[in-house]
Formats: structure tokens, sequence, C-alpha cells
């Protein structure tokens, strides 16, 4: 059990357990938040070692809650992966733009996103 | 179902639906409607997004045709119209039937392929022009330069193919490949039956990640017009792409047997063309750099490179090897033979062929081998992170606040491959980046760490990552110490409805439980004579009355749904019904987030759609007769919901030609259900509420709506089986309102037991108003009746007894026990023998024989075991 702590701001319900199933077998602590204004909410309550961040959400994009952790001191350090239903390039590089440091597509591979977790988080396999 | 996801995606999927149906509507009204678009938009996104979490291809297709509709739609590319609403809809009504079979079966069912691709083609056929054929370049691809000649000698990328594609293409792939990313060649021959299997291939093909280009080609040669055959595809697609394998085979796993992935080495993207040109800078290159190759000094070979390619003409063969050349070298650790090749076709102006086995030896980071199963795809994934992190920072520059993410990522990473070394050194970078207040290091650092040796697989590694400190986390400041768990507690939850039940159940039996206390409290006292005992069963009766009490408050609220639970299916409702009638309706909504115990809103929606029904039917008038009357043609129904006192009060509101007392008169003697002098006796008020008796219909012919054999008698019983009422008042030629006003919850009544002919009987406590002791002598006779006087009003006094018909007991000196009620909208005083405690209970209507039997509302237990009869006053008074 790794242990580490991963936020999940996702507002889809069913993408959200599944997370929780995939990521939480692999040893991870999954919190959710269900849209932008909670997840910042929840991340400055500090403590995650990773966030999985939707772009498509209401009340607050996940474009605008990357840059929003990027200006923040405390979280400037948490590693973000934003992950989408878009595999368009242009919607990757406005991700990148905003800070986040890794693109999935999604539905996201259960194998590929756990290790992506491993990786960000120092995790072992 | 056994599947936990599914079971959780359904009701999700539903509540998207509905969300999306009712966006949709009010879209139709008010096609600029942002709101609507975007929480249409969103829900499909969503639902797309989850649903590909199953096994449910169809559906995500379906799902996604819709998707991309509404996509044009939100750009404003797309203007939205009935039609197109109507598409929409049938789609989501597809998609609602498809997740009903999901529940059922756990798959769906046997033609949805089919359904899907027909829908599916409906729908993306109104994208037009947006998606007109597939010979389109890839949205960013930039177009294709002069013709291209082809030089290269390549493995896995046909000569043909690579001079297809576009050299800006080519060269950034190139540059990619020569930094350390891998880039895949993915081809995909679909079969050619593919659209009839509702697949897009082209849109199969665009969902692949990373694409650097696209190339679309015949797979047989096109034969004469007459022959084509458009339903058969004869494409064949090939497309490189940066992003690592896994996601790959994810994009395109439904089509995997179609497809081939395999790396392409940097040197086989090589593609040159231009004139040809000679002179004696050229020479001078060829010399310089060949001797700062041989010296390893690939800096000041680059300045030689950028020093040439800053005077040689764009289009010459020669300057644009050096823009490859220049690509190569800016790799953090460019690769030898390449940049030899590279320097060699710069100086001689022809690209030899580089020998297959030689770039393999020369180049093993860079360029993988050919054999894709031969990269693992955890180390290729820790490739494409760096990568990715490599070049965010090369497009920001140096920024402090973006740095500290990537050297978390980075330590990591490293951390997770158990490379430690390498970390020592990154985070070595990275602090004399922050120093110099520059990427360089960290991006050269980077650049070291992809190219340089092999990954090294996590099972040679040394077992050092546990020793390792946390060099990172000072990079890394957390905002505080983690706090502890459970802290951040989730903020809703979603909860099958049978729990919520079953919890409202065992509430119900534990208040009936308690109420055994004082029982046993009087039992203590009377029977074992232990006073002590009998006080504290009373106190601790009292903490867990007062906790019961709370729970069930507690648990009342959470059953409390908004009534927009029934209100949000009328919009749709009315829309089709008002387009079958060829009548023109606007519908309006109030007060949707009242809310109620979740049983009255599941009761409630049965007669209101009834309610609705009848209005559209009968009460609203056809647009001419509306403009004959001189009426707005567009007629309009609210719906309206307000919380009163602790009843729901729902409306419904038309402005349609009302009800005519003297038809519905008419009607209920032409249908026998009122004599004719009865009939004349009634006042227009009460004519109206002959359409509440059984029986009664006034429809000259029974429509598929209203007319299902349900009268408005229904809608009062089911009414006032919840303990609610019905009024209905209406205004000939303005239109009619129909009021139903219900209690806000009734799974536990509190009563109040009271003494009468020797008997115990319960009083349902929201009727009672006050309970009074009255002195003999202030009770009066009114004619034959007896009253007293209460502040001020006079009361009518009636004999429970006596409306019980039971026998009277003697009227002793004492004052008599008063139950002051209100009851059917007035007041009176009930005689009773004596006043009991209050108890809260559930109501158990009376069953098989007794059902008949008025003035009861239904039984319940005592704490003791007995029986209890509790009155409805409404019934006896």
């Amino acid at each position: 059990m790794s242990g580490k702590r991963i936020l999940v701001v996702e507002d889809g319900i069913t993408m959200r357990m599944f997370y929780q199933d995939v990521l939480g077998r692999a040893g991870f602590v999954v919190e959710e938040a269900a849209n932008g204004v909670e997840g910042l909410e929840k991340a400055l309550l500090g403590g995650f070692d990773l966030m999985i961040v939707d772009i498509n959400m209401p009340k607050m994009d996940g474009y605008e809650l990357v840059s929003r952790i990027r200006r923040e001191p405390s979280l400037q350090a948490t590693p973000v992966v934003t992950i989408s239903t878009e595999a368009q390039d242009a919607d990757a590089t406005r991700a990148y733009e905003a800070g986040a440091n890794f693109y999935i597509v999604k539905p996201a591979d259960p194998v590929l996103l756990v290790e992506t977790a491993r990786l960000l988080t120092g995790a072992q396999a | 179902m056994t599947n936990p996801l599914l079971a959780r995606f359904i009701p999700e999927a539903r509540e998207l639906l509905q969300v999306s149906a009712s966006g949709l509507l009010k879209l139709e009204r008010n096609p600029t409607d942002e709101t609507a678009i975007n929480a249409v938009f969103r829900a499909v996104h969503t639902i797309k997004g989850s649903s590909g979490l199953f096994d449910a291809l169809a559906l995500t297709r379906l799902v996604h045709a819709a998707e991309d509709l509404l996509g044009e739609v939100r750009s404003d590319a797309l203007q939205i119209d009935s039609a197109l609403v109507d598409m929409l809809l049938d789609s989501l009504d597809q998609v609602g039937q498809w997740i009903d079979a999901l529940e059922r079966r756990g798959a769906l069912p046997a033609d949805a392929d089919g359904v899907a691709h027909r829908m599916a083609t409906l729908l993306r056929e109104r994208l037009g022009a947006q998606d007109d054929g597939p010979d389109r370049a890839p949205a960013d691809g930039p177009q294709q330069g002069a013709d291209p000649a082809p030089l290269a000698d390549v493995a896995t990328l046909p000569p043909a193919l690579l001079a297809r594609l576009s050299a800006p293409a080519c060269l950034d792939a190139f540059r990619r490949a020569c930094g350390g990313e891998v880039v895949h060649l993915v081809r995909y021959a679909p079969e050619p039956g593919c659209f009839f299997s509702g697949t897009d291939p082209l849109q199969a093909i665009r969902q692949v990640p990373g694409a650097l280009a696209l190339d679309i080609a015949a797979a047989e040669p096109w034969g004469p017009l007459e022959a084509f055959d458009p339903y058969q595809c004869n494409l064949h697609f090939a497309l490189l792409s940066a992003a690592p394998r896994p996601e790959i085979e994810q994009a395109m796993r439904y089509e995997l047997d179609q497809v081939t992935i395999a790396p392409v080495r940097p040197r086989d993207l090589v593609r040159i063309a231009g004139e040809a040109s000679d002179g004696p800078i050229w020479d001078d290159f060829r010399e310089a750099a060949s001797g700062f190759l041989a010296a390893g000094r690939h800096d000041e070979l680059r300045q030689a490179v950028s020093a040439l390619r800053s005077v040689a003409g764009a289009t010459l063969w020669r300057r644009q090897a050096l823009d490859w050349l220049d690509a190569a070298l800016s790799a953090g650790e460019p690769d030898p033979a390449l940049v030899a090749a590279l320097v060699a076709a710069a100086g001689s102006g022809r690209l030899d062929p580089v020998p297959a086995a030689s770039a393999l030896t020369a180049a093993p980071a860079p360029a993988p081998q050919p054999a894709p199963q031969a990269t693992d795809p955890r180390q290729d994934l820790a490739r494409t992170v760096l990568a990715s992190q490599h070049r965010a920072l090369e497009r920001t520059g140096y920024d402090a606040d973006r740095l500290a993410s990537v050297g978390t990522v980075v330590g990591n990473v490293l951390l997770s491959l158990g490379r430690a070394a390498d970390r020592a050194a990154i985070q070595a970078a990275f602090e004399a980046a922050r120093e110099a207040q520059s990427v360089a290091p960290v991006l050269s650092a980077l650049s070291a760490v992809m190219d340089g040796a092999p990954l090294q697989r996590p099972e040679t590694a040394p077992a050092l990552p546990d020793a390792l400190p946390q060099a990172f986390e000072e990079a890394a400041p957390a905002a505080g110490a983690k706090e502890p768990e459970g802290r951040i507690a989730p903020k809703s939850l979603k909860v099958d409805q049978a729990k919520i039940d079953l919890l409202m159940n065992l509430i119900g039996e534990l208040v009936v439980s308690k109420n055994a206390l004082p029982f046993l409290a009087k039992r203590a006292e009377e029977t074992y004579g232990s006073r002590e005992m009998s006080r504290e069963i009373k106190e601790q009766y009292a903490v867990i009355d007062r906790l019961a009490q709370e729970m069930q408050g507690a648990i009342m609220q959470v059953r409390m749904l908004p009534v927009s639970e029934i209100f949000d299916r009328f919009p749709r409702l009315v829309r089709d019904l008002a387009r079958k009638l060829g009548k023109r309706i606007d519908l309006a909504l109030e007060g949707e987030d009242t809310a109620a115990d979740k049983t009255i809103i599941e009761a409630l929606g049965d007669p209101l759609l009834h309610i609705v029904r009848n209005s559209l039917d009968h009460g609203i008038e056809s647009p001419d007769e509306r403009r004959a009357a001189g009426k707005a043609a567009t007629a309009r129904i609210l719906l309206k919901a307000r919380q009163e006192a602790d009843s729901v009060v729902i409306e419904v509101q038309d402005n349609g030609r009302g009800i005519d007392p003297a038809r519905i008169r008419a009607a209920a003697i032409a249908k026998g259900v009122v004599a004719q002098e009865e009939a004349d006796r009634l006042s227009d008020q009460e004519a109206i509420n002959l359409i509440y008796r059984p029986g009664f219909s006034t429809a000259a012919e029974i429509s598929d709506l209203s007319g299902r054999g349900v009268g408005m008698d229904v809608v009062l019983t089911t009414v006032e089986k919840l303990g609610g009422q019905v009024s209905v008042s209406s205004r000939l030629g303005e239109g009619t309102t129909t009021r139903l006003a219900l209690p806000l919850s009734m799974a536990v009544t509190r009563i109040m037991i009271v003494e009468a002919a020797g008997s115990l009987y319960g009083v349902p406590m929201d009727m009672i108003v006050e309970t009074v002791r009255v002195p003999r002598e202030r009770i009066r006779m009114i004619k034959t009746s007896e009253t007293f006087v209460l502040r001020e009003t006079i009361i009518p006094l009636l004999r429970l007894s006596r409306l019980l018909h039971l026998p009277e007991s003697p009227r002793g000196e004492a004052d008599a026990a008063v139950l002051v009620c209100h009851v059917n909208g007035r007041r009176a005083g009930l005689i009773i023998d004596n006043f009991r405690e209050g108890m809260d209970v559930i109501l158990k209507p009376l069953e098989g024989v007794l059902t008949g039997i008025g003035g009861y509302a239904g039984t319940t237990l005592l704490g003791d075991g007995r029986v209890l009869l509790v009155l409805d006053l409404r019934e006896l008074l």
C-alpha cells in the first residue's frame, strides 16, 4: 500500500467511483471533489500527493482550476494530471499551458492510470 | 446487476438525461440560452465519458454524435431548431432505453449497433459541411509543401507514405523523436464493411492522441465512377502520434485488430526536398562541420548550422537538410550516426541511406527498435511523462511557480523507477535553475535522463528508494502537515432509496417501541411499588424520546425531495402533447425547489399529470379559437409550488376557456351522475366540483390523452388518500386553476390519546387547536346545540361518545374536558371523558372487513400491545 493521497476532481459520479475503485485498489487514498470550486477548497486543505482533474466541469472547469492551483504557493509543487474525453492536441496544449503536468484521455485505461499515478507520486509498483 | 460501477452509472445517466432533455427544451424556446447549452453539453459529455467504462459501445457512439452536434451549437457553428431538438431528444430517449436494458440485463439489445449507427448518422448529417470528407488534413496539420522528392530509405515508413506526409509535420515528429519521445506510426486498415457496424473510421483515427500527421489513402485504386460503392470503406489511414502506445491502443481499442502500431526511428522520418545548390559556403561548412563532429563539439556545430541557415535560401535542398540537422542537434544527447549522416547530406547535397544495423547500434535510446514488444509500457510512459515536462518547460520558460510541480513530477518518476542517482542529478539541476532563473539546466538534465543510458528496469534497479531521503519534499513545500484522515468529508452522498425507506421504517418502529417505556414506568410503580425505578425509567424515556424525535426529523429531511422531481417531466410532456393536439402552449414552472416527503412527491406525479393533460385537452383552445376570442395564440400553463405552513400547495393554472358550469350540469345529468333537480340546486362552484364525481367526463370524444378511463375522481381519491385536498376554480373564458394541498410528510403521525365511553381513541395532533376544561355552568344551549365561549368566540360542542354512537357516560359535576379542533375550515369543541398522553405513531390503514368503516383514519399499537383506533375528525364532524 502506497498510502499516497490523490484528489480526484470530476463531476461524473460514475467516473469518481471508477477512480476510487481503480486507484484505491492500487493502494492510493482517494478523495473526491465534484467540481472545480470544491476541488480547490479540498486541495487547499493540503496533503495531496497528486491531483487528477477533469477538464469539463461545472462552476470552474479544469483549465481554470489548474491555473489557480499553480497560483497557490502551497499547491505549486503538487503534480496535476488533467483528464478529458478530448484527444485533440489543442486541449492538451491548453492544459499544459494552464500548468498541468500530464494529460490523459478518458476513459483512461486502468493500468495506465495506476502507472501514471505511481510515477507521478513516486510510489513503487 | 453485479457491477457496482454500472449500478452507480445507471442513476447518474438517468439524471443527466433528464437534465439534457429539460435543457434542450429551454434551448428550443431560447436558442441563445448559454447556461442551457452548457448544461446540456456537459451532461451529455459526462454520460459519454462514463459510458466508456462499460461494454456499451453503441451507447457511447450515439452519445458521442450528440455531443459533437451540441459542441457545434455551443460554438455557434450550428443554429438550434425544433427539428434538431427533436433529433436530440429522440437520441436521448434511445439512450434512456438502453440504460433500462443495461439495468435489466447488463447488456445492450442486439440491435443497438445498427440503431446507434442509424441515429448517429442522422445526427452527423446535421454537422454538414463541417465533416464533409475523409480527405481533410488533421485540424492543426500544416499544409503540404511543394512536390516532394523522395530520398530517404525508410524501414517502417514506406517512401510513398512518407512523401505524402507534410514536411513540417515530419520535421516536428523528427524533433520529438530526437528529443527522446517515442513517435509511433499507427496504420489502420478498416474493414470495408465497417460503416455497417456503426464505425466512423475517420472519427476513430482522430481519437488517437498526440497526432502529428495523418495520411488517408485509397486501399484499392479507385475504379470507374459507376462501379463506386459508397457503402464500402476503401480507405487506409496512417498516423504519426507522439502518444505512448497504451494511450493509442486505448483510443483504438475497438478496432485493434485492424490496427498496427510501431515506433518510428528518427532517421526514417527525414524527408528533404528542394533545389540543388552549390558554392563555397557549403564546402566551408562541410569542412568545419566534419571537424566539430569528429571532436564531438556539438555546440559549435550547432552554431555553425544556425549561421549557415540564416544565409542560405529557404527553398534549397541543402538548407532544408540543415533544418533537420538543427533538429537532430537540439536533442540533449544527439545521435552521432544521425548527425553524421545529416552533416554529410548538407555537405554533399544528398542523403546517404544509413544501414539499419548501424542506426540501431549507434542510437539505442532515442530510436527504439522497431519491434513494438521491445518497449515496456511503464518505461514508455515514464519517458512520455518526462518529455511532457520538458516540452512544458520549454514552452513556458523560467517560471518559479511552474518549476516546483515539474520538480516533484520528475523526482517522483525517477523515484518510482528506482533511479536514485539520476534523481540526485536532476535535483541539482533544479537548484541550478532556481539560482540562474533559467530553465536551461533542467532542460538539459531532463534530456540527459531521457536520452542517456537506457532507463533501468525497476526490478534490476538497486533497492534504494526506501532509504532515499525525501529530497523533493523540500522542493515541494506542502502547506502544512498532512491532515488526519477523514477530515475532508464528502459533501453529498447518493443513497439507494430503499435504504432510506428501511431507515424510515426502523425509526418508525423505534418511535413506537419507545412508547412502551411509560407503561413500564407505570408498572414499576403500580405493580412492583418502586417509585424510584419508575422515575429512572421516565428519565431514560425522556432522553430516548428526544433522540428518537431528532433522528426522525433528520431522516425526514433526508426523505424530502424537491417538487422539481415531478415538475421536470412536464416541459417535455406538454411540448409533445401540444404538438400532437396542434395547440401552442408556453409552460412555466414556479417554486420547483419546494420540498416535500418522497412518498408525497411520488404519489403526486399521476394526479398532476392528469390535471395537466385535462388542461391541455379540454382547457386550452386551438390557436384559431384563441385568436377569435381575442387572446394570444399561445396559451400558458403555470405549474406552481409553494409551502404553506406544514403543507405543500401545488397549483396548475391555465388561461384556456375555463369550465362552463352549465355544460357541466348538462353533462352530469346526461350521464346520470346527478338528477335534474339536484343539478339545479347547485351553485356554479358546486357544479364545477361535479367533475370529481366518479364516471364524469365532458370530452365529447375520448382523446388518447386524458380520456384513458381515468377521471378527475381518481385525482381526488389519490390526493385525499395522501391527506390532501383538491379544489378547482374557474372563470369562463379566462382559465382554470386547480389547487392541490398536501401535507409535507405523512410517515409518522403525532396523536393525542383521549378517553371516551370507557375506551381509548387517538386524535391526530394536527387537528387539535387546544385542550380546555370547561366548567359545566359555562356550557350554553343555543337552540338544541351545546356551545361555549372561548376567548370571545362561540364554539359549538359535540360529544364524542354520541358521534361514535356509544353509550354516554353519566355527566358528573366535574368540568367537561373539551378538545378544540380545527376541521374542514371551522372550529368545534369535542367533549370527551379525559385527556391522556400524546404519542407518535405509524398509522396502519383499516384493512379487510374494516375497510368500509367511516370515521377512522387507521389503527396503531400502544406500547402495551393494545390496538388504538385513530379517529378521522374530518369525516366524523
